[in-house]
């Protein structure tokens, strides 16, 4: 049960959530850059993004936001790109969230980690299901080529963690119609994942 | 990140339309369903249909698996991501330990927890208060009123339990844990309509008024705090707790520290005044939830998400919100809201504590109001609404002396129209008392030159008119129909058709010059009341009209409000080409022979669009483009959905137009009815329409079609009766009505109604004949049948071939079943009816190849049918009959379930239980006679079910029949079926 997620949506926001398509390019990214940086970043943005989940707006939310943000777009995107909204924070977290987690998978192919925070329990839960989270990031990678919203949908669900209305809220658009593209990419995502072993 | 895997080259509108066709496809309900609907949607594109089939394969596995993978890991990232509980977990408070955490709100945290010492298995919520509150006071005041809290139980009211200190020192409370959403989520996702949202607010508004009682004011009510669970049941989460916190003072905490504990939106303008909080704060918040859960909205909008206090003491004491009706998002809400609903919320939610609803109780009494259709207490007092809520109250007692005097004096005397049936008689209707009724004769031509559909359309237009008068009954245009061209006795007709006036009028057109002659006569004493003649232009045809029928309320001694004027004086169209357009469609479509598509209705399409394009605005020739797309959707073999979409389209297009047009309400509501089988849908939108009008006739006729789909049989009888005053010599109504009698197995009520047909209509019509010939075979009284079938001893229509096939079969007359069905036309052949008759004859006969050759014909029909729609309950319950008898016994049981599943009484009350004599069918064909006798038992008391003739009669049921359980059955089936309130 999730209960306090209630915002409020302004025009502006919701006028934003219709225009800005955020493009999944494809940025490489440095591992070891990556291990340095990431979990402290990681755990910032998801507080952050939690907090908007929630609703909660204050200045010192927001100036820490503009920290963490900018040091999150210098690193992925390699320049300045204006993140303009709720939306767009949770969709940069999900990246984030996808980015890390892989980054994850194949150091612990080079060396077993330890450790029990969320990355790692999440990365055990995979391993449970039999899901290979880079081979499910490269048949994401195809999907977002013919979809890039279905693609995005399926990155706020798996990675990000939102539930269907949660993504139905973040981008505007009806829950059903999120749960029908969610459907339809697991399909595809389990005949890619089936097919390329 | 290389991609190392390559199917298909798929470009992206190709996998658009594979989405769309797999989304869909996931939809349907069974993995024949699926794999059809693919294949069809693919057509003849084979690389389009293989990779939808790839993606099909994994839906089929993904269905056939215990867990699915990927779902399990988004899953596990809602729970893993977002919830701190990994530092929380273990931690105890008091005599519990923390599970994980569920919340975070204004007043502090919420967790799950169980007891620490493991002796109840019991989950509870704690609620730790956050820091800067003031512990001792508020575990002071917990001691002093925990009895008050702790009377509070209620089903839909959370416990309060316990209270304490954790060892940090934060107060905090133990509550009963209740898993559910918070009721606007609820009320979304489950995509409740109107009616279910207001119900499930009465529970909630029941639920605060027992609080009251027992002297508890919540002073915080939202949506956070009101949880529903699966069952959609909702609990109160807080009671007693706003005091508790709050306390000492009388307004919830919304000065200095406390400040994010007002929720902006829910806060009364007494609380933000600091005034003293009563039951009336509550009230105000319950509008306030009402107005979210109708609209999806908030009432007032801040400038940004966490306003200051001024800000909402203005916003909020100052402004007044728009209608929740103004404000929602969906058109159709959006209508049903207009009116009674935004007047309800308005009232709850008043700046005035003592002008809002005296209690919560007559708030959710008012609501109850609205939903049982009567006046509201929230609309009285404001203009027209209230003089005619008086009036129909004043009606309705006129109405029930009337009747009892009548049933007195003249008791068996064909003018009963009143005395029906003992128990729809209570119900007197609301427009029954004649003080003040007419019937608009059709207009003759006079002279050459007025062609027939511009006479009809005077006539018509004269008839619309008046029936926008609400305080005057107007038989119907059909009620009137058959008086066309005949000589015409007033006293006569004014008995045949209960009313007190008659107007005549003839129509004469030379050149450009229209006249127009007409009497109204007193039908009591044959006198004339009035009469004139208007001598006009042709184009100034609607003026005359206008003018006509405003005199015609003029000389009825009525008055019109200025809503009714404004409404009789509107224009159709302002295009007299388009017009005549208009009633060339509309006496095409009315004049066709029978219901299925044919060249007429083409062309009444035809010229209904051309009339359209003179002239887009005419919101009469959408609805009637509505009647003519629904009624070749629906009547035509192949369903062709772009009728559907169209017939959509043309209902919006009106309603856009002209949103009070009640007629374009009509056409939606026909379209959620006839297009979409959607009963409830239709129920909610006729819900919307109030006024009396010219289609008064057929809004009851379609909400006694919808309620009878809907199991509100009481509800049914009354609004066809009511529909039968309007147009009391309908063969049509009179066979609507007697058959749902026949379903209730109240013979005799049915043969009374007959009885009353034949007396009114001058000549038996065939439709009539055939549903008499049914009641005398539910009856068990064939010879009855044979002789209310010898009256059209040349109608063949599928209907008639069935029936006397039917007949025979009863009679066991094998040799004439025969005999009828080598003379059976194709189209008799094409139905299921046929195969399964004969199939019957083959097997009492002992004739085993023909009888499977007989089920091999059904079930490619059936198939047939599954293709037009797969969820057709007629063709799935005659495919699983056909199965078990050829032998695939698993197969037709599960499809037989299956009908059952996706035919719910809730859904669909006739067709429910047919899915189940199917069942029966089937069980009983497959050996399991035990369950086939189970279901039968089930069956007994549910209307449209068994009937005891035919189980006696039928040789359909012979492979029962030896069991004694099955007399059991029989004489079970003597009673009529009782019909609760």
């Amino acid at each position: 049960m999730r209960i306090g997620h209630e915002p409020a949506k302004t025009s502006a926001e919701t006028a934003l959530n219709g225009r800005e398509k955020n493009g999944h390019s494809d940025t490489p990214i440095s591992r070891d850059d990556l291990s340095k940086v990431l979990p402290e970043l990681y755990e910032e943005l998801r507080a952050l993004a939690s907090n908007y989940l929630r609703g909660e707006r204050q200045g010192q939310t927001l100036q820490r936001t503009a920290l963490v943000h900018e040091a999150y777009l210098r690193f992925v995107h390699g320049g300045p790109v204006e993140w303009e909204n709720r939306a767009h924070l949770i969709g940069i977290f999900a990246r984030l969230m996808r980015q890390t987690l892989i980054n994850r998978a194949v150091a612990k192919n080079r060396l077993k980690r330890g450790g029990n925070d969320r990355l790692q329990l999440t990365l055990e839960f995979y391993e449970s299901r039999k899901i290979d989270v880079r081979a499910l990031n490269e048949a994401l990678q195809e999907l977002g080529a013919l979809d890039s919203r279905q693609a995005e949908i399926v990155e706020l669900r798996f990675f990000g963690g939102l539930s269907i209305e949660e993504i139905a809220d973040v981008l505007n658009i009806s829950p059903a119609t999120v749960k029908r593209e969610w459907t339809v990419a697991k399909l595809w995502l389990r005949h890619a994942l089936s097919s390329g072993k | 990140m290389s991609n190392t895997r390559k199917t298909g080259k798929l470009e992206p509108q190709e996998w658009h339309l594979i989405k769309k066709i797999i989304a869909d496809a996931m939809e349907q309900d069974s993995p024949p369903l699926r794999a059809a609907l693919v294949e069809s949607r693919c057509g003849d594109d084979a690389r389009l249909l293989a990779e939808a089939e790839l993606l099909l394969k994994q839906g089929e596995a993904s269905l056939q698996e215990p867990t699915d993978s990927l779902e399990d890991c988004a899953e596990h990232a809602t729970t893993t991501l977002w919830h701190d509980e990994l530092q929380e977990a273990g931690r105890r408070i008091g005599a519990y330990r923390v599970l994980r955490r569920l919340a975070r709100g204004g007043m502090g945290t919420v967790y799950l927890a169980a007891r620490a010492d493991g002796q109840f298995e019991k989950q509870v919520a704690i609620k730790v208060l956050k820091r800067g509150t003031d512990t001792e006071e508020v575990l002071r005041r917990f001691a002093s009123e925990r009895h008050i809290v702790a009377r509070l139980d209620h089903p839909n009211i959370a416990r309060l339990l316990d209270a304490g200190t954790t060892e940090d020192g934060l107060p905090y409370f133990v509550m009963e844990y209740v898993c559910g959403s918070p009721v606007t989520h609820f009320v979304r996702e489950e995509n409740l309509t109107v009616p279910e949202r207001l119900n499930l607010f009465l529970k909630i508004a029941s639920a605060v008024e027992f609080a009251h009682q027992n002297q508890v004011i919540h002073r915080d009510l939202k949506s956070s705090n009101i949880l529903v669970n699966v069952k959609g049941e909702p609990k109160l989460l807080d009671f007693g707790i706003a005091k508790l916190v709050g306390g000492g003072r009388n307004s919830l905490d919304v000065t200095g520290a406390g400040e994010d504990r007002l929720t902006p939106n829910c806060a009364s303008p007494e609380q933000l005044n600091g005034r003293p909080v009563t039951g009336a704060t509550d009230v105000y918040a319950l509008g306030v939830l009402l107005y979210e859960i109708l609209s999806f909205e908030k009432p007032y909008k801040f400038s940004s998400g966490n306003p200051t206090r001024d800000e909402v003491r203005q916003t909020v004491c100052k402004q007044e919100p728009p209608p929740p009706s103004s404000v929602t998002r969906d058109n159709e809400t959006a209508r049903s809201l207009h009116g009674d609903l935004d007047a309800i919320v308005a009232y709850a939610m008043r700046k005035e504590p003592n002008l809002r609803y005296d209690s919560v109780a007559d708030f959710a009494a008012d609501v109850a109001r609205h939903l049982s259709r009567e006046p509201v207490r929230a609309r009285q007092g404001t203009g027209w609404y209230r003089t005619r809520s008086l009036m129909i109250r004043h009606r309705k007692t006129f109405a029930r002396l009337a009747g009892a005097t009548l049933l007195l004096l003249l008791a068996g005397s064909s003018v009963l129209f009143w005395s029906r049936s003992e128990w729809a008689f209570k119900d007197a209707s609301l427009y029954s008392t004649p003080s003040n009724s007419i019937a608009v004769l059709p207009f003759d031509s006079f002279g050459e030159g007025a062609p027939s559909y511009f006479v009809d359309g005077v006539h018509d237009n004269i008839l619309t008119d008046l029936g926008k008068v609400s305080d005057l009954k107007v038989i119907s245009r059909s009620g009137v129909a058959p008086y066309k061209g005949k000589p015409k006795n007033v006293k006569e007709i004014g008995r045949a058709l209960g009313v007190t006036s008659v107007l005549e009028g003839s129509v004469q057109v030379s050149g450009n010059r229209v006249r127009i002659n007409t009497q109204l006569i007193d039908t009591r004493t044959d006198a004339q009341i009035w009469a004139d003649h208007y001598d006009r232009k042709t184009e100034d045809i609607f003026e005359v009209q206008s003018e006509l029928a405003q005199t015609i309320v003029a000389q009825l001694k009525l008055t019109l409000n200025s809503e009714e004027k404004n409404a009789i004086s509107k224009r159709p169209t302002n295009n007299l080409q388009a017009y005549e357009l208009y009633m060339r469609a509309r006496e095409l479509f009315n004049g066709m022979p029978g219901l299925s598509p044919g060249p007429e209705s083409e062309e009444a399409r035809k010229l209904v669009q051309e009339a359209i394009q003179l002239d887009n605005t005419f919101t009469r020739a959408y609805c009637l483009l509505n009647s003519i797309d629904l009624t070749a959707y629906r009547f035509s073999n192949d369903h062709n959905p772009e009728r559907l979409a169209a017939a959509k389209e043309s209902a919006d297009a009106a309603l856009r137009i002209d949103p009070q047009s009640e007629e374009a309400q009509l056409a939606l509501a026909f379209y959620y009815y006839s297009g979409l089988n959607d009963y409830r849908r239709t129920e909610e939108q006729l819900r919307t329409i109030r006024s009396s009008s010219a289609h008064t006739g057929w809004y009851y006729e379609l909400s006694s079609l919808v309620e009878r789909r809907l199991g509100k049989w009481r509800d049914s009888i009354r609004d066809c009766e009511k529909a039968i005053e309007l147009n009391p010599q309908s063969a049509e109504l009179f066979v609507n009505l007697v058959q749902t009698y026949n379903g209730l197995r109240r013979y005799e009520d049915s043969k009374r109604e007959l009885d009353l047909a034949s007396k009114r209509l001058n000549h038996p019509t065939p439709r009539l004949a055939l549903v008499q010939s049914e009641t005398a075979m539910f009856s068990g009284d064939l010879p009855g049948a044979h002789a209310a079938l010898s009256q059209f001893p040349d109608v063949s229509t599928v209907e008639y071939q069935r029936e006397r096939m039917m007949l025979a079969l009863l009679e066991h007359d094998f040799g004439e079943v025969r005999r009828l069905a080598s003379k059976a036309d194709t189209e008799m052949k094409k139905t299921t009816s046929y195969w399964l008759i004969v199939a019957a004859v083959a097997q009492a006969e002992g004739n085993h190849d023909e009888e499977k050759s007989c089920y091999a014909q059904v079930k490619s029909l059936a198939q047939f049918g599954l293709k037009a729609r797969s969820n057709d309950p007629n063709s799935l319950g005659e495919m699983a009959v056909a199965k078990a008898m050829l032998g695939e016994a698993d197969e037709a049981v599960a499809l037989a379930r299956h009908a059952i599943e996706l035919w719910p009484e809730q859904a669909d009350a006739l067709v429910a239980p047919m899915c189940q004599i199917r069942l029966v069918e089937v069980l009983a064909t497959t050996g399991q006679r035990d369950a086939a006798f189970e279901t039968l038992r089930d069956l007994i008391p549910r209307p449209f079910g068994l009937a005891q003739a035919d189980l006696k009669l039928n040789p359909m049921w012979d492979f029962l029949r030896a069991d004694p359980r099955f007399d059991e059955i029989i004489a079970a089936c003597a009673q009529p079926i009782e019909i609760e309130k």
